[in-house]
């Protein structure tokens, strides 16, 4: 350790203090040992095998080190360019939706409504309950013969668009049930931070004659920001690994409008089994989000107050 | 302050246990092969235990040793132990253990179940994991197009060395069933799955519409059939198809269509391919026989619909849909069901579409003779078990074939009263060419989602014919390319 002039320190510890930093380590100890093998491992490998041309079905002595090959191919593949497109859009949907439905839901059960604790239960249901389950009510609502299709017909839409399975609407209506299914987290959050704002603040700013929308944004959202933050690095982490939503809504189709960056690593690893050339997919997965997350760690400092 | 201590010790112990507590599962896999075989083989069951329980080389030993002992024998590998790769749910199913039995009693082998869990959507084959980690398996299951996937791996034993010692005549026990890749077998099929058409009695009778006869079943009839059925204040569809790549390229393989070029690249720029799915997405879109594909998709239709609903006329799919006509308890009708051919194009050659069922030898077994011996009688009888399987073999008689469709195939269609003759041009008409249902060759599976993605498209109106056709052709030369 260093003092204040910059020269070194030796600070002794005790047998008690090392006794407990020991019962510490011991702690954290079978969480890292489970997270080396099973995250911190495969996550090497993948690293390594996407400089590889390592294919599933290929033996080991036949994978060559092709350097940076797979990068290169992934920025010229046409159909992954067009996945990761694909991803971006369903980030750029997703993360605003649920954050401004999860804040205005949180704002509103916090300004008290009726039956608070049941209207707090329903939006938090959907966050628990299993992906599958939900595509199959989704499906049998948005199909034919479903409320949806037979409102519009009543409405007078000679032949109502099967919103699942059109070209332009497969992919926001993705989008909408993934925010329907994952807002409870974000609302509880919400809830939770919007409980600790200052009511002082608050009664003093409409004594001041502030309007209710200048509290929202002069007194509300700053206090809760790092709720936000946090919110919003998860919703984008969550926007992007949605594997499970869409193969179970629309397995990527119709054609490719939902094949995303996660279907197509699938698919490149396990159906055309280029292992290395999924990897490489993955890696760059994993910058984007790296890069994403950085940036607003360092941008945090201009709108987050602690 | 000692006890504080330990009980942290003990916490994280237990804590360290329970998050590894998934490494498991390799042994689980030991006790359920052991358990799985308790079950089929009481007397052996304390000798197996062991067997289960004893390394390799040990292992391998004994089996040297009992092969030697018993090659004095008619059953010259009488006591070797050979290990069958299959799913928890096919190891206690009826048809394996008969198998299991009557390989037993036919060569003397004994087979334990190595078993394997089942590959989820998305997953890959985790016998093929298991067998690229190396695993000792002297058995596995596959269909024919999925045995490429082995093939390519290199993972399976080549036959015609193994055939050779044994005086065993492959394509004259099996003819065109064998999985053939590069000018060797690597494996043998024991039964075939046939596309037929099914039709619901009651609809016909309802329409006024005489049943159809199996003679020149073309799909001009079959069309002309179904629009007479078609009963839209009802809901019902003369027709049903489900939405699998090969409804998109059945047409054009029926009139003489190949997946691949001479010159090892694709071929769905031939006028036959666009032929082909014009022709199968028109049957929803145009003739409205079926439901068109959107429908079909976003009514998330049911493979089993045909039984479950009752609601169409005709059903033209593999032979394997026979298999829930008699499970009254799970799909209760009280109408009977028809069996035709597959329709075939007016003026081409009868065909049908088929996907033979292979066992086959992996590299990593130990007794690969034994094993041969044993893929041999499982792919000869296991049609004999009474399972209503249609055998892959060509050397069956006239006799034997009839024999074998009433005093077993036609018995778990007795509501039905379907007759010999029904089976006998469905199945077992040797005139009719048998066309492989999957494509199987490089890039395969990226082809065949291609098909999918880009067909279905053109079926529901999202993109021209031409385009289509283009975009296959394009991604199908890519898939090629890239698997090479």
């Amino acid at each position: 350790m260093k003092n204040n002039t910059g020269k070194k320190m030796r600070v002794s510890v005790s047998t008690a203090q090392k006794k407990e930093n020991f019962t510490g380590y011991a702690f954290v100890l079978p969480y890292l040992l489970g997270f080396l093998i099973f995250q911190g491992l495969p996550f090497f490998i993948a690293m390594v095998l996407g400089f590889t041309n390592a294919r599933y079905i290929s033996k080991l002595e036949e994978v060559e080190f092709i350097g940076l090959s797979n990068f290169i191919r992934m920025f010229q593949d046409t159909d992954t360019m067009k996945a990761l497109g694909r991803t971006g859009m369903y980030t750029l949907m997703y993360v605003p939706l649920i954050m401004v439905c999860g804040f205005f839901i949180a704002y509103m059960v916090n300004k008290g409504i009726h039956l608070t604790k049941m209207v707090r239960s329903m939006f938090f249901l959907p966050y628990v309950s299993n992906m599958v389950a939900v595509a199959v009510v989704f499906k049998l609502l948005l199909g034919p013969g479903g409320p949806v299709v037979n409102l519009l017909l009543k409405m007078g839409m000679e032949e109502p668009p099967y919103l699942l399975y059109g070209l332009n609407t497969a992919l926001p209506t993705v989008v909408c049930i993934a925010v329907w299914k994952g807002i409870g987290l974000n609302f509880i959050t919400y809830l939770a931070a919007l409980q600790n704002v200052s009511s002082d603040l608050l009664e003093a700013a409409q004594i001041d004659g502030a309007t209710k929308w200048e509290r929202i944004r002069h007194i509300i959202i700053p206090s809760v920001s790092p709720t936000t933050f946090f919110l919003l690095i998860s919703s984008i982490i969550t926007s992007l690994q949605n594997f499970t939503t869409i193969q179970a809504l629309t397995g990527g189709g119709p054609g490719q409008a939902t094949t995303v960056m996660s279907i197509n690593i699938i698919r490149t690893a396990f159906s055309n089994y280029q292992t290395g050339y999924a990897s490489a997919q993955a890696l760059v997965m994993f910058l984007i989000v790296l890069v994403i997350t950085l940036i607003q760690w360092r941008g945090q400092k201009k709108w987050v107050n602690y | 302050m000692k006890r504080k201590r330990l009980l942290a010790l003990s916490l994280c112990a237990a804590m360290a246990v329970t998050s590894l507590a998934g490494c498991g599962a390799a042994k689980d896999t030991e006790s359920s092969t052991a358990q799985t075989t308790e079950n089929t083989e009481a007397p052996a069951k304390a000798e197996e235990e062991v067997k289960a329980e004893e390394p390799a080389e040990s292992s391998e030993a004994s089996t040297e040793q009992e092969s030697a002992e018993a090659n004095t024998s008619d059953k010259p590998f009488e006591g070797v132990t050979l290990k069958y790769a299959t799913t928890q749910t096919a190891s206690t199913g009826e048809e394996n253990l008969k198998l299991i039995e009557l390989v037993k009693e036919q060569t003397g082998i004994e087979i334990e179940f190595y078993v394997i869990p089942s590959a989820k959507a998305g997953e890959v084959d985790k016998t093929l994991v298991s067998l690229m980690a190396g695993d000792e398996i002297d058995l596995i299951y596959n269909t024919k197009p999925g045995l490429k996937t082995f093939y390519n791996a290199g993972v399976l034993e080549p036959m015609n060395a193994l055939a050779a010692n044994a005086g065993y005549d492959i394509k004259g026990t099996y003819g065109d069933y064998v999985p053939e890749f590069d000018g060797d077998v690597y494996g043998l099929p024991a039964f075939s799955d046939i596309w037929i058409t099914l039709y619901n009695k009651q609809i016909f009778d309802d329409a006024g519409v005489p049943y159809p006869e199996a003679e020149g079943w073309t799909w001009e009839k079959y069309i002309e059939t179904a629009q007479k059925l078609n009963n839209p204040e009802k809901g019902i569809y003369g027709s049903l198809m489900l939405d699998y790549d090969c409804y998109n390229y059945m047409y054009a393989l029926q009139k003489g269509w190949e997946p691949y070029k001479a010159d090892g690249t694709a071929n769905f720029d031939d006028p036959l391919f666009k032929e082909s799915l014009e022709f199968f997405y028109g049957l929803g879109n145009t003739e409205k026989i079926q439901p068109s594909i959107l429908e079909f998709k976003a009514a998330n239709i049911p493979w089993n619909a045909f039984v479950s609903t009752g609601q169409y006329g005709m059903f033209m799919c593999g032979g394997w849909v026979t298999s829930v006509l008699n499970q009254f308890d799970k799909y209760p009708r009280d109408w009977k069901v028809g069996l035709l051919p597959m329709p075939y194009p007016e003026g081409c050659d009868k065909s049908t579409l088929t996907v033979p069922g292979c066992y086959a030898v992996p590299v990593t077994s130990k007794n690969k003779e034994a094993a041969f011996a044993a893929e041999a009688c499982m792919a000869e009888n296991q049609y004999t078990l009474g399972m209503g399987r249609v055998p892959a073999r060509v050397d069956l008689s006239e006799e034997e074939i009839n024999s074998y469709i009433e005093e077993s195939l036609a018995k778990p269609f007795e509501f039905d009263a379907l007759s010999v003759d029904d089976f006998k041009t469905a199945w077992f008409d040797g005139g009719r060419t048998a066309l492989s249902e999957k494509i199987i060759g490089y890039g395969d599976a990226a082809i065949s989602q291609a098909v999918i993605e880009e067909g279905q498209l053109y079926g529901q109106d999202a993109q021209d014919i031409d385009t289509t056709v283009s975009k296959i052709q394009e991604r199908a030369n890519k898939a090629i390319e890239e698997d090479k």
